[in-house]
């Protein structure tokens, strides 16, 4: 009860004080003359935020960057790049085949899923040219727009890259895997319900509750869906996705640790991951379908499109400005994915990222080693952020 | 940088796919179980979702032996609850772990501060920026914007350096120190600056957005009757701002309640000071006793969002929607 | 109660754009002036500097004898209406017109004291606790109103007040403001891009184009005595006709020339212009307002040679009125910029085009009609003349 009152206390004063600094300041700008207090009140307004922006954001990255290609655990040895590259002894992060390695480069073509995915695009290119000669009556071009075909070769790119990840590994190709993995699937999923949800009674209840995992800590979700993975053992109950395999009479698989599964369980912690953001992908999507002028779908139905096309023709059109927000989002969020992993394996059994290795090797004290993976994803980051940047540029151009 | 259309209607105004009303008795029934397919999926879909969820919240109310010998499913044929684990958890942690109850008020004394602070730093500064003439304004505005693109991880360590060192800096054979070593670190205010700076960029943009869309002639009356900017600020911005407070209010709330990385980083040695997510982890990862706790905890965990997050739906995909870049 | 002195005042923006020349304006005590002119003509600028939401570039700003070039608009004692009301969202009718005067520090009874006394002469006591986004429009004008005079400043400023209601309200309100005004005789200066709101209300007008200022005086000076083609073509409604006229000496009189036939100018309309003999043989623009255009057969004995014939195009019958629009032989000058659209002041509709068209008030017993060929009537004693390279009346 003591520690109730004193953190109410802690938090009240250090609010009172800052706020009455605030109005000190500009009770004492009033006092000024005209010209003196247009000139110092606007840095009264913006400079609180402009000085912690500048200590706790702005001068740390800058700092990072500079870390990053210093030596020592704490860069008080000079400048090198052997955090990045270094030697075969002692390699830097590209350099490590822990996080880079393009050993199984040629499993690639081997793989099933890779076969699959190849088999699927021809197929889809199939179907594109069938389109294009159903529409324009001549045997020329191809069609990538119809249903068939560009839901097929997005299924197909899934594949291929999955194929990708799971033949190459490293910490940093488990980070791309994450990032097309949770983006390409939370998106697809999300649309589908949206459209779904678009058709149905009591959408808004059904939307809640599959949007509610965004609310919770992704630690709070790794728990939950222990209780899916867990494997049966002395003090420990089987999830329910092994008692299913029980009951169909197969042997219990530990998901997420398993040699036998490695790096499939990276998918398993993905899982959880889209379970959380097709809510977000959802909910996006639905608002913006939504938004689609009714009278635009009234009109392709009087024109004779059927639901298939105007989905197809009308509003995946009208939404494709939303859906690479929410692609770049996730995007974005993903590539820094740390909890969930941290929650589930720790980084163990090949599930390492890379915002997990610039915490351990900031908790083991090499500042310089930990500055460089936050810079890896930094320049992972930037190009998505500075194709957003750009379409909010064109867009309030327009 | 990306921002969705807060206003895009989020309640449907379009007819539902209704069938042609001519057709025959027999048309018309195919045609009702026909247009009920979507709803049945969507409904079985919700279930799957949700299933993980409720084994969780199941299993927090099972006695011990029980969580450990079945799955949370035998719950429908043999049902017996307790609220003994809510009770353990929340007030007499076993082996040594901090009790929930304590982590709860950790994470409010975390949460609300570090909600509040950035808040109304943003408001002063967005208002500022979008009302107030001065030198090198719009350049200010674009550096403090484009800082939603950086990286959380990227601060991180020197901030550690920082709280737990100072910064000093040797000019000509002397140490100058440039901010002093306050020994910030496994304190929650550690924890508290942290998420200000990195909450800041994205409330000045909100705010700067919805401030900026206020008409001006409110302010310039204000001006007339006799208001400076920190009469209009207070009197008028923001009681006006509400809405858009609260969405960030909300989006930023949770995003604190919900962090881990920052307050591992900074609070993990304090186990007393500790939040929930912290101890959480800790209680998952140390496979001991107690883990018959772990769902009761878990859900006291979830309690404060999902509360914010039924009862302010509206708000709360606002702030998301929003908030969705955030770094 | 103060009078209000601009003298030479100048407003050019950072980006070069002079929006106000050199405006000198005396506005008396209690005096109701009406700035008046299309959008863009500087009229909200100059009322924006009087109030202090603008910086005066150069002249001087009086209120009273105090000059407040420099002075900040809470200090300078006067109240403004906004054209979308700009009320508080947040706060309820009363606080929003208390609000002025809670800044002031006025002890809390002498506020509601006021408040109460303005909203009786508002007639929105009932409204008094509600929030203005539950009002109507014409009720949230009227806080706006209430908020202005709450304060017993020495001078109102009102941008387009009106513009927001819907055309019923819109004359309701025009007179209880002018008798709100007459009743508190407080000096006021009234925006408004609309001529018959200007002509209505006050006790002056000012005709204001692109920046400059073009004539200030009582409405119907204004409306009588245009002083050039601009304020000559805005004020009034219908809108005056404006053609070109040849003039021309015949058998010691002077005629109008027109491609449709002549009229003749009598001596007491030379008496009144006696420079226009000076431009026999030159081309002017003539203007006729609608009522001195009308049916021969309303008044008898019209002279033969002071009428103008025409091809009726359309008439409407307003009851009281019949408006008829024809068609004559005749180059039609057109002023530009007075109804919002662009650029060039004056100009011809081009000679080989001989067709201007014409409106004209008849009695509502007038029996022309649409196709007819007809005679119409000239008062030639009030027509208006201009000179159309300096657009200026041509007087003496």
């Amino acid at each position: 009860m003591s520690s109730l009152i004193s953190t109410i206390v802690n938090v009240g004063v250090a609010l009172a004080v800052l706020v009455g600094l605030f109005v000190l300041v500009n009770l004492g700008v009033n006092k000024l003359s005209q010209k003196w207090e247009d000139r110092l009140r606007p840095w009264v307004f913006v400079g609180p935020a402009v000085v912690f922006l500048f200590i706790g954001l702005f001068v740390p990255a800058v700092r990072t960057i500079y870390l990053s290609f210093r030596s020592g655990l704490s860069g008080e040895k000079g400048f090198t790049l052997d955090n990045y590259w270094g030697t075969s002894s002692t390699p830097g992060a590209l350099r490590d085949e822990n996080v880079l390695s393009f050993n199984g480069f040629t499993h690639i073509f081997t793989s099933r899923l890779f076969i699959i995915g190849v088999l699927i695009a021809i197929l889809a290119l199939f179907a594109a040219r069938r389109a294009a000669r159903k529409a324009t009556g001549s045997g020329s071009g191809v069609d990538l727009s119809s249903p068939g075909a560009s839901l097929g070769l997005v299924i197909a790119v899934i594949l291929v890259l999955f194929a990708a990840f799971t033949a190459m590994r490293g910490v940093i190709w488990n980070n791309l895997w994450w990032v097309a993995a949770v983006t390409g699937l939370a998106t697809l999923f999300g649309l589908g319900l949206a459209v779904l949800a678009d058709r149905s009674r009591n959408e808004t209840a059904a939307k809640t509750m599959i949007f509610m995992p965004m609310a919770i800590s992704m630690v709070g979700a790794a728990i939950i869906w222990s209780y899916m993975y867990n494997i049966e053992s002395s003090g420990q109950s089987p999830g329910l996705l092994n008692a299913l395999l029980s009951g169909l009479g197969r042997d219990q698989v530990d998901f997420l640790r398993s040699a036998d599964i490695i790096p499939w369980n990276n998918f398993f912690i993905m899982i959880i991951m889209i379970w959380i953001q097709t809510g977000f992908a959802m909910v996006v999507l639905s608002a913006a379908i939504k938004s689609v002028p009714s009278e635009l779908v009234e009109a392709a139905k009087v024109d004779g499109a059927n639901d298939v096309q105007v989905f197809w023709k009308i509003t995946l059109p009208q939404i494709i400005p939303t859906l690479i927000v929410v692609i770049t989002t996730l995007i974005v969020s993903v590539m820094k994915v740390f909890d969930l992993v941290k929650a589930t394996t720790n980084g163990n059994f090949d599930t390492d990222v890379l915002a997990n290795r610039m915490y351990t090797n900031l908790r083991n004290g090499d500042f310089t080693a930990s500055s460089t993976f936050a810079v890896i994803i930094l320049v992972l980051v930037l190009p998505v952020m500075w194709f957003n940047f750009r379409r909010g540029k064109r867009e309030v151009s327009r | 940088m990306t921002v969705i259309d807060e206003s895009a209607p989020v309640k449907s105004v379009k007819a539902k796919h209704g069938g042609p009303s001519q057709l025959d008795p027999v048309g018309q029934q195919t045609h009702r179980a026909l247009a009920a397919i979507p709803t049945w999926v969507l409904w079985g879909l919700v279930v799957v979702w949700t299933i993980p969820s409720v084994g969780l919240l199941v299993n927090s109310f099972r006695p011990k032996s029980q969580q450990l010998s079945s799955g949370w499913w035998t719950a429908i044929t043999d049902p017996s609850f307790t609220l003994d684990n809510y009770r353990q958890a929340m007030f007499d942690m076993p082996g040594g772990y901090v009790s929930f109850g304590k982590a709860l008020l950790n994470s409010f004394a975390i949460a609300i501060p570090a909600t509040v602070v950035p808040i109304l730093i943003a408001a002063a500064a967005a208002y500022a920026f979008a009302w107030m003439p001065f030198k090198g304004r719009s350049w200010l505005f674009i550096a403090v914007v484009a800082m939603m693109a950086i990286p959380l991880q990227m601060a991180l360590v020197p901030l550690l350096q920082l709280y737990s060192g100072g910064a000093h800096m040797t000019l000509f054979g002397q140490t100058f120190t440039i901010f002093p070593d306050l020994n910030l670190n496994n304190k929650p205010i550690a924890v508290w600056l942290t998420h200000t700076a990195f909450g800041l960029p994205l409330a000045i943009f909100l705010l700067h957005n919805y401030i900026s869309s206020l008409p001006g002639d409110v302010f310039e009356a204000a001006t007339i009757d006799g208001a400076n900017h920190f009469g209009i600020f207070w009197r008028i911005v923001l009681p006006l701002c509400k809405p858009a407070l609260a969405a960030f209010a909300i989006f930023q709330f949770l995003w604190v309640w919900n962090d881990y990385l920052v307050a591992l980083i900074f609070l993990a040695g304090n186990k007393d000071a500790s939040p929930l997510t912290i101890q959480l982890v800790n209680l998952v990862t140390s496979k001991g006793s107690g883990t018959e706790l772990l769902p009761s905890a878990a859900f006291i965990s979830m309690i404060v969002p999902l509360i914010i997050f039924f009862s302010m739906q509206r708000y709360f995909v606002r702030g998301l929607l929003a908030g969705s870049v955030k770094g | 109660m103060a009078k209000l002195v601009l003298d030479g005042i100048n407003k050019i923006y950072e980006n070069g754009y002079h929006a106000v020349h050199d405006l000198s304006l005396d506005v008396a005590d209690k005096e109701f002036l009406v700035l008046v002119g299309p959008s863009g003509c500087g009229k909200s600028t100059a009322l924006r500097m009087v109030a202090g939401l603008e910086s005066i570039t150069s002249g001087t700003l009086k209120i009273g004898d105090r000059v407040v070039n420099d002075v900040h608009p809470k200090d300078r004692d006067i109240a403004m209406v906004f054209q979308n009301y700009a009320l508080y969202p947040h706060m309820t009718v009363g606080e929003n017109i208390g609000f002025a005067l809670k800044l002031k520090r006025t002890p809390r009874a002498e506020v509601e004291e006021r408040v109460r006394e303005a909203a009786r002469m508002l007639e929105l006591e009932e409204w008094l606790d509600r929030k203005p986004g539950q009002l109507s429009g014409g009720q949230r004008q009227r806080v706006a109103m209430g908020r202005a005079i709450v304060r017993r400043p020495s001078a109102f400023l009102m941008d387009e007040p009106l513009s927001n209601l819907d055309a019923k309200l819109r004359v309701q309100m025009r007179a209880d403001i002018a008798k709100l005004q007459r009743n508190l005789g407080v000096t006021t200066v009234y925006v408004t891009h609309d001529q018959v709101e200007a002509m209505t209300m006050g006790d002056r007008v000012a005709d204001k184009r692109k920046g400059y200022l073009q004539q200030v005086d009582d409405p119907q000076g204004l409306y009588d005595r245009p002083d050039n083609l601009f304020v000559a073509a805005f004020i009034g409604s219908p809108a005056m006709n404006l053609l070109e006229a040849t003039v021309a000496q015949e058998d010691d009189a002077l005629h109008l020339a027109f491609p449709a036939g002549r009229i003749r100018l009598s001596d007491t309309v030379l008496a009144a212009h006696p420079a226009l003999r000076d431009r026999v043989g030159a081309v002017i623009a003539v203007g006729i307002r609608p009522e001195d255009l009308y049916d021969p057969a309303e008044r008898p004995g019209h002279p033969d040679d002071q009428i103008i014939n025409g091809v009726v195009d359309l008439r409407e019958a307003l009851g009281s009125d019949l408006m008829v629009h024809f068609t004559a032989e005749a180059n039609r000058v057109v002023v530009e910029d007075v109804r919002e659209e662009s650029e060039l002041a004056v100009t011809s509709a081009g000679s080989a085009l001989h067709a201007a068209p014409l409106v004209a008030r008849f009695w509502p017993r007038s029996t022309v009609r649409e196709g007819d060929r007809v005679p119409v009537a000239v008062d030639t004693e009030r027509l208006h003349f201009f000179d159309l390279a300096t657009r200026l009346a041509i007087w003496s």
